[in-house]
């Protein structure tokens, strides 16, 4: 079966003077998911997002969204793009600003007004519609914002931070409005947030320093990412601190913490190491009263990726 | 199509912020005050002169010609705050990406905003139209000097927003897009300046043919050439052509 890809993209690169911002990305997004699009500050998101929407050219590789190339032929009314900041006029009302943006996607009169509606409803802007947007509050700009990018009905709607600096209610209501758009359309949400990610998307995409890092559905990511593993382990006693610097130089654990009588081991590799560990820790007059073996969470693959964290 | 878009979003937001009315509010004044005193100078001179010694060339001259030079020289001072904001405020306020994620073209949304800003610059000057009609009213009718005034203002516009927008698209600060638009129209004031300087023929016929000035005083003198619709349509078209090259820097 051929799959359909909302999204693909091949060896993607962007160069400036004396800075690669973007390096040979190859990133396939399947059509009707939420795509989760992770990394740190100035890791390459938004400006492969910028390429993806055909805002940016690539110094080279190819992007093709559903099917198009938006360099070489355009994707008229295929994509909707929202910014890390709202492209928003603050001197028109909300449906002005609504009727601009879908002309200038090249809808008719006959299908603005009911598209106007349509959005409207969907961003939950019903009894703001006639307000300056200059007069609105962060979230209801917010989701002006994500109204132009609804407005002409895409296939692909693209939300570089959508909930950033946003309150908590507003966050929970943008989330809900992503998930409402999944199936219908795909969408690519990039954010800081994890396990914002986690409850969001399908399907997510870590970047670092310009290089994608990895690519799949949540699942894939996390079981892929074994050495985010973590043992828990609950001793007949607390060790001295000879006995714990003494576990913590063994050469399969890569970093360990103690609380009271819980020890938890970060080990190297993607090896099963509890045999090794449990005889390590019997040797030391250490009983071992239980022992559970922890998967990698979102945060944890994120901070290995992006060699945030300490291991 | 998407450039008239542009064009008339542009036109209709620049009457919803104080701005523009400010400066048709001054204009209108200062060439009301302008208008006001060339005539109350022309009057006092007849009255001062033998009879018949003041025509209607003089008057011509001291009136008509002087008040559509003065509003020239205004456009200097009140094209530049019109131009300011165009693609600077787009850019720095991140708008721009609206129109980009629209697949409007660089060329198109800097004509759009060209022809925006343009029209309201016509709208400044639109209170001046009652100056001739008072001369008509008065008996004193050169309806051809007055119409060839009015399309070397409009010609003269043109070019002096195309150089505002130009500036414009090389910096997200208006202060700088203004300053840097008030150098570029100088600039082609200032040339006419240099020509006079100049001893070299040739240089000196060329800094005259650069000078906005000459080909303005082509149009009050009701003698327009093809030359000087092509300086006009010259320095328009390039200033708007890299005006487009500049949105284009963002790929460089």
């Amino acid at each position: 079966m051929v799959q359909n890809w909302a999204i693909e993209t091949e060896k993607l690169r962007k160069d400036y003077p004396g800075v690669t911002a973007v390096s040979d990305i190859d990133l396939r997004i399947p059509t009707g998911v939420v795509h989760g699009f992770l990394g740190p500050n100035g890791a390459g998101k938004s400006t492969t997002l910028r390429m993806v929407c055909g805002l940016l050219r690539p110094t080279s590789g190819q992007v093709r969204l559903m099917g198009l190339d938006p360099h070489v032929e355009g994707t008229p009314g295929q994509v909707g793009w929202l910014p890390e900041v709202p492209p928003l006029y603050p001197e028109m009302a909300v449906t002005e600003f609504l009727s601009f943006a879908g002309k200038l996607q090249g809808m008719s009169r006959t299908a603005l007004a009911p598209a106007l509606d349509r959005v409207i409803e969907q961003t939950g802007l019903a009894h703001v519609r006639q307000r300056l947007i200059g007069n609105l509050s962060k979230g209801y700009r917010q989701r002006v914002g994500i109204a132009q990018a609804l407005i002409h009905d895409p296939a692909v709607v693209v939300l570089d931070e959508p909930t950033a600096g946003l309150d908590p209610q507003s966050v929970v209501e943008i989330r809900s409005l992503v998930r409402a758009l999944k199936g219908d359309k795909t969408v690519v949400f990039s954010s800081h947030i994890l396990h914002e990610v986690e409850a969001v998307c399908d399907t997510i995409s870590i970047i670092d320093q310009g290089v994608l890092r990895v690519s799949g559905t949540l699942a894939e990511v996390k079981a892929s990412f074994r050495g985010g593993e973590s043992y828990l382990l609950e001793l007949g006693r607390a060790p001295s601190e000879e006995e714990f610097a003494g576990l913590r130089g063994l050469p399969y654990v890569a970093s360990m913490t103690l609380e009271g009588r819980q020890l938890r081991v970060h080990p190297k590799g993607s090896d099963d190491v509890r045999g090794l560990l449990v005889r390590a820790l019997v040797g030391q007059n250490l009983d071992v009263l239980a022992l559970s073996r922890q998967g990698a969470d979102l945060e944890d693959v994120f901070l290995r990726l992006t060699h945030r964290g300490d291991a | 199509m998407k450039a008239l878009l542009i064009a008339r979003r542009e036109f209709i937001m620049g009457w919803r912020t104080p701005l523009s009315w400010t400066l048709v509010g001054f204009f209108s004044i200062l060439t009301g005050w302008m208008f006001f005193s060339l005539l109350a100078g022309w009057v006092d001179n007849l009255v001062k002169l033998p009879a018949g010694a003041v025509g209607e060339a003089s008057f011509l001259e001291e009136v008509v010609l002087r008040l559509y030079g003065n509003i020239h020289f205004l456009l200097l001072f009140f094209a530049p705050p019109l131009t300011m904001r165009l693609l600077a405020e787009e850019r720095r306020q991140g708008t721009i990406d609206l129109l980009w994620a629209a697949r409007a073209t660089d060329a198109q949304i800097v004509i759009g905003k060209f022809l925006g800003a343009w029209a309201l610059l016509m709208c400044l000057m639109l209170p001046t139209l009652l100056y001739p009609v008072i001369l008509f009213w008065a008996g004193i009718p050169d309806v051809a000097v007055v119409a060839s005034c009015y399309a070397g203002l409009v010609l003269t516009s043109a070019c002096y927003v195309a150089l505002g927008t130009l500036a414009s698209s090389l910096t997200e600060n208006q202060v700088v897009a203004a300053l840097l638009g008030f150098v570029f129209i100088m600039l082609s004031w200032m040339t006419s300046w240099l020509a006079q300087s100049v001893d070299h023929y040739w240089l000196s016929e060329v800094l005259h043919y650069l000078a906005v000035n000459a080909h303005f005083e082509a149009f009050t003198r009701g003698a327009p050439a093809s030359y000087d619709l092509v300086y006009f349509a010259g320095v328009a078209g390039l200033s708007l052509y890299a005006g487009v090259k500049a949105l284009q820097s963002r790929n460089w």
